[in-house]
């Protein structure tokens, strides 16, 4: 009887295994160009949140590392309404070893950030397009104006940038 | 024993139909990415007239003619941009290729592309080992090149694992993605008709500016540089390094 659970906890496990890898993480180097427009109809949650806190989870020594980035949500423009996201990609550090995936976007704790991110089984999300579904919410040195840094360094106006996102959402975007 | 039997195919039954549906999850995405053909800029820029910015990822019997290469050589290489990584070599680095998954197209010449494309950024710095049977990005001691079906939007990706204290290079993994077709183009501009393929050297020469530190760069002036985030079949313009990719390597040099 034993014998019997420990050998259906195991192909259990195989099975959730399989399903995991399956359903992959995005990863990136050189990428596709992606349109806003295509940003927008691949996401499935847009939010407007601050980045509250970076972990790093390894199955094991040489499995690749995994980068958990744990976001609250301030605004929310796309999506079923949700209080905060946990966000996995490739990367991280355990001890003094760090693994880069370059391509992929980097989190900074306290950042301020506008995500497309797109729902992956198990719940967690991931970046749409690497680097171009995030953007900074800066403050305009010498001013009080926000303004969105995209993947580039390009810079708009966070009010321009936000009426332009509703918009096309309002749109069908 | 014949209940285990029982239960042991109800669970393969269910892995088969879970998988089968992810599967057709993931097709279905990449036919709704290839019937979005817009391609507005992420922040209302638009590029300036003859200026390729379209990039690549499209499975070949979804390929349509807009997303297709323009075979065209570099023509603004002289921009002094670069960036680089947390990482740097410290030293000589011994690679090793997974022959089982280079495709069909490329066999033959693979090795010879490949040391040209490491050789392209420094002479007597990388080696070329016995072959390796790995299948993933691993955190292995060995520096592995291999094909793999990755993320879709994706023609390649590089794992680097570094000391976070000195920077140091510890393992580098590239991997290219294997759905997509590619190709060994004879002479810059020359596409041999196969536009929609995507050049070996082309894209390994980027891959591997990112083994020795230097990053993606994203900015359209930077757009016929080696290290431009962007590519697309046909490209053969990464093959050669621009003034910032050459100043780039000059200052990591190991």
């Amino acid at each position: 009887m034993r014998n019997r659970r420990r050998f259906v906890a195991r192909i259990v496990i195989f099975v959730f295994s399989t399903c995991l890898a399956a359903s992959g993480f995005v990863q990136a180097t050189t990428q596709q160009k992606l349109s806003f427009d295509r940003l927008l109809g691949e996401a499935d949650l847009i939010i407007k949140g601050r980045v509250e806190e970076l972990k790093t989870r390894q199955v094991s020594d040489r499995r690749p590392m995994t980068a958990i980035i744990r976001v609250s949500i301030e605004n929310q423009f796309k999506g079923p309404n949700v209080s905060s996201v946990t966000i996995e990609q490739p990367g991280g550090a355990v001890g003094d070893i760090a693994q880069g995936v370059p391509g992929l976007p980097e989190f900074s704790p306290g950042e301020n950030v506008i995500l497309f991110l797109k729902r992956h089984r198990g719940g967690a999300f991931t970046i749409v397009g690497g680097k171009q579904g995030k953007f900074t919410v800066k403050t305009q040195p010498g001013s009080s104006e926000e303004v969105v840094e995209d993947f580039a360094h390009r810079t708009e106006a966070l009010e321009s940038f936000l009426d332009r996102l509703t918009n096309m959402i309002k749109g069908g975007g | 024993m014949k209940s285990r039997w029982s239960l042991c195919l109800l669970i393969g039954f269910f892995s088969l139909a879970v998988l089968s549906a992810t599967i057709s999850a993931v097709t279905g995405a990449q036919s709704r990415e290839a019937d979005d053909d817009d391609d507005d800029d992420v922040l209302g820029h638009t590029p300036p007239p003859g200026v390729e910015l379209r990039v690549f990822i499209h499975r070949p019997r979804v390929i349509k003619p807009n997303h297709l290469g323009t075979c065209t050589s570099t023509s603004d290489d002289q921009v002094n941009d670069f960036a680089v990584t947390r990482w740097h070599l410290s030293g000589p680095i011994t690679w090793r290729l997974n022959r089982s998954t280079v495709p069909t197209s490329l066999a033959g010449s693979v090795d010879e592309v490949l040391n040209t494309s490491f050789n392209t950024w420094y002479g007597g710095v990388f080696f070329q080992g016995a072959d390796t049977n790995a299948r993933a990005a691993r955190f292995d001691k060995v520096n592995a090149i291999l094909w793999k079906n990755v993320g879709r939007s994706t023609i390649g990706v590089t794992y680097a694992w570094f000391s976070k204290s000195s920077g140091e290079v510890l393992e580098v993994d590239t991997l290219f993605n294997k759905r997509y077709p590619w190709a060994i183009f004879s002479e810059s501009p020359d596409c041999q008709g196969l536009p929609d393929a995507y050049d070996l050297q082309n894209f390994a020469t980027h891959e591997f500016g990112h083994w020795i530190g230097l990053d993606d760069l994203y900015d359209d002036s930077d757009k016929d540089l080696t290290m431009y985030g962007f590519g697309a079949g046909g490209e053969v313009k990464k093959r050669t390094l621009g003034h910032g990719d050459t100043s780039g390597k000059n200052q990591l040099a190991p």
